[in-house]
């Protein structure tokens, strides 16, 4: 079972890793993209990132998510563009700079969605309780990742329902009545979103989420061959990375 | 044991009780059957027996409830939930794992079984309730009544005392159902006290020890369930009926000719998965009401959702009246009211919702049909309210009006009337039968056999080969 995502996809080779593995990856990952200033750095982590995540074998999510991360670029650049020819004392920004969190992104969500689309929620709330956080920031944590796929689901129906009723649902829409679009979408999104918390809150409270003190795995993981080489073949890519990056010419976007 | 004594309760910002001055008491083996109009303080009795009331839900809270022998103020829900399971009306409100064996599981993770153990429980947990080839599936694949199951099973496998359930046949078909009832029965002899909180009274004849009349928040009557049998205090109480004739086998079928609406060489899969309809022909007459009937899984509500235009069919044909119609042409022409009404409304009024509707058929309905329809659907009063404030049976009705106004040539409705009482049930289905009268095709799916047996003129009866008709066996 997946975390974020509803539809079921193949069993893959990830989905037999440790959750504690896909969590270091992720939190390492995010900390090393951090430190990298170069392309030529970013592009061999995101390449490695991508890597990562095809494991998984949900081509459409990752095509999804690679176009909406390429959008909000395009869009970045597009803007930075507009705020040069508007004030050009601003200086233009090259492509290379604007490459920069575009990478960092990718290699984020990449990280994240492989651990999203591969890991038990209830693999996640043990790890999360082993780590020994406190009740109050791991149980919000995991109702929260609960939450996407009702919500990813209630978007789904609340489209067809704005489809039945025979509006027209696409960016002309939006752009020609973006009030109506918003209304149709958002109000019920709105409500749904406040019914599913108090559901998933009255779920767990009756299920006992977080009294136990000890709980079982009825899916037991344990750290494999596999995982340590995963980790090994991971940690070779973020010391290459910080390699390239200290050799490169290091590109600063913004002063980051 | 589960005891109620001179329980009054109010929610927060609330004005008037929810329930007043409740007392009962249920013994180990007793089977309890609690009913009444929509809003008469059922759903609130159930939160007070779990201990949503008042550990989740505040507000104000007198009298005592006891479930095995300890009020409920003195522990916490999950404790509670040792000696309580509760089964809830939308079952989804109750999973909070996302596919089948991991919500078998969850709780039992959480009271630290072991896994040996855990499993053993899942699979006979599955076997009981039928759910072997479903344990690998997400909960948003399953239909309703798998849904229920599922949620079921789950509660059992944990091995209460006491079992709360909140309309449970509301999503299941008439088999399930008969299922269900014996299952609780053999629950029932096992020394499990039930309540059941249900409208659809039929399928508990045999089930229940007293009967409990709600009105107004306050139980009106304590009866046995043959009391229930009187005409007059069920019409005055606005209850269901106790006797319901399954005559689904008696409608006529549909045939592949002559019908106004005519679906041929219909084709259909969804991605990797095997085909749901191979060169599948039918023809629906108008002026019918068309029960859709077939197991779960068979696909009723994806045929529904190919007809009018919502699903793209792979190949295939529809013609209305001889002509053939594009799925734009489909959307427009077709109405379909799906089960969850919460994604369906829109506006900040009942009256705009309605509004909406008619400016986008502007040559179809008019300001005084918007009045009309909110007569007819006993919802005039609720004009100005906002629709998500609506109750379950508020909702249903004015989704239904939605599409009715729209006149549409085919109106499908998914299970219509389910969580719907008797006078409810009796507006929709009287909506239905005119609507068919005035020439259009109506399209039921529903497990409903009160419905079934008020509205329907015809079956049309999918099986895992396609059309069933009279002299074809599966």
């Amino acid at each position: 079972m997946q975390v974020s995502f509803t539809s079921n996809g193949p069993e893959t080779a990830l989905h037999h890793l440790d959750v504690r593995t896909k969590m270091l990856i992720s939190a390492v990952a995010s900390i090393v993209v951090i430190l990298l200033k170069s392309v030529p750095a970013l592009a061999l982590l995101s390449l490695a990132s991508c890597c990562y995540l095809m494991l998984t074998r949900r081509w459409r999510v990752m095509v999804i998510s690679w176009l909406v991360i390429l959008l909000l670029w395009i869009t970045a650049v597009g803007f930075m563009n507009l705020m040069h020819l508007i004030m050009p004392k601003m200086g233009a920004t090259g492509m290379a700079n604007m490459l920069i969190p575009f990478l960092r992104s990718l290699v984020l969500v990449n990280t994240l969605l492989a651990m999203a689309l591969s890991t038990r929620i209830q693999g996640i709330l043990t790890t999360l309780r082993s780590l020994h956080l406190p009740y109050w920031l791991y149980i919000p944590a995991a109702v929260m990742v609960r939450f996407l796929p009702s919500l990813v689901e209630d978007m789904r129906q609340i489209a067809e329902a704005v489809r039945i009723k025979g509006y027209p649902l696409n960016p002309a829409a939006l752009l020609f009545s973006p009030w109506q679009t918003i209304r149709l979408l958002f109000v019920p999104m709105l409500f749904r979103a406040l019914r599913t918390s108090d559901d998933l809150g009255i779920a767990a409270e009756l299920k006992g989420v977080g009294y136990g003190s000890t709980i079982s795995r009825f899916r037991e993981q344990r750290f494999s061959r596999f995982d340590y080489g995963i980790l090994a073949v991971s940690c070779t890519f973020f010391v290459l990375s910080l390699v390239i990056n200290a050799y490169s010419k290091v590109t600063t976007f913004m002063g980051m | 044991m589960l005891k109620f004594t001179d329980v009054t309760y109010t929610y927060p910002f609330a004005d008037r009780q929810a329930v007043d001055q409740i007392s009962l008491q249920a013994d180990a083996g007793q089977a309890i059957l609690c009913t009444g109009s929509s809003g008469c303080g059922k759903s609130t009795l159930i939160r007070l027996a779990n201990g949503l009331v008042p550990h989740f839900f505040q507000g104000s809270l007198t009298g005592k409830v006891v479930v095995a022998g300890t009020d409920n103020t003195d522990r916490p829900i999950h404790a509670i939930g040792h000696d309580l399971g509760t089964l809830f009306q939308d079952p989804e409100q109750q999973f909070f794992a996302l596919n089948v064996t991991d919500e078998l599981a969850f709780a039992h993770e959480w009271r630290n079984t072991p896994p040996n153990l855990i499993r053993q429980r899942i699979m006979a947990a599955a076997d009981r309730f039928g759910l072997q080839d479903l344990l690998e599936s997400s909960i948003h694949e399953l239909s309703e009544g798998q849904k229920q199951k599922v949620a079921l099973a789950s509660i059992m496998s944990l091995a209460p005392h006491i079992l709360i359930l909140d309309e449970p046949s509301a999503n299941l078909d008439p088999e399930a159902t008969r299922e269900l009832a014996l299952l609780l029965g053999e629950l029932k002899r096992s020394g499990i006290t039930l309540l059941i909180v249900d409208h659809r009274l039929y399928w508990l004849r045999d089930l229940i020890d007293q009967v409990l009349v709600m009105e107004d928040g306050r139980i009106a009557e304590r009866l046995t369930f043959q009391q229930l049998d009187d005409d007059t205090l069920r019409a005055r109480y606005g209850l269901r009926n106790t006797t319901v004739h399954d005559h689904r086998n008696q409608l006529s079928c549909v045939t592949s000719h002559a019908g106004a609406i005519s679906i041929s060489g219909l084709t259909f899969a969804y991605q990797g998965k095997a085909p749901l309809f191979t060169d599948f022909s039918v023809a629906l007459p108008k002026g019918m009401v068309i029960g859709i009937i077939g197991d779960n899984g068979v696909g009723k509500t994806t045929f529904a959702r190919l007809i009018t235009g919502l699903l793209p069919m792979k190949s295939g044909t529809i013609c209305i009246d001889g002509k053939p119609v594009t799925p734009k042409e489909l959307m427009h022409r077709s109405s379909i009211v799906l089960q969850n009404t919460d994604h369906q409304l829109h506006m900040h009024t009942v009256r705009k919702e309605l509004e909406a509707v008619t400016q986008r058929h502007v040559d179809r309905a008019d300001a005084a049909a918007v009045d009309a329809i909110m007569q007819e659907f006993n919802i005039y009063h609720l004009a100005e309210r906002h629709p998500q404030s609506l109750s379950g049976g508020e909702k249903q009705r004015l989704v239904i009006a939605c599409a009715v106004i729209r006149q549409p040539d085919i109106l499908i409705l998914d299970e219509p009337t389910s969580g719907l009482d008797g006078a409810n049930m009796a507006v929709i289905a009287a909506t239905i039968t005119r609507f068919a009268r005035q020439g259009a095709c109506v399209l039921i799916i529903s497990h409903d056999l009160e419905l079934l047996e008020r509205v329907c003129t015809c079956r049309m009866e999918l099986c895992s080969t396609g059309l069933k008709t009279e002299n074809t066996k599966e």
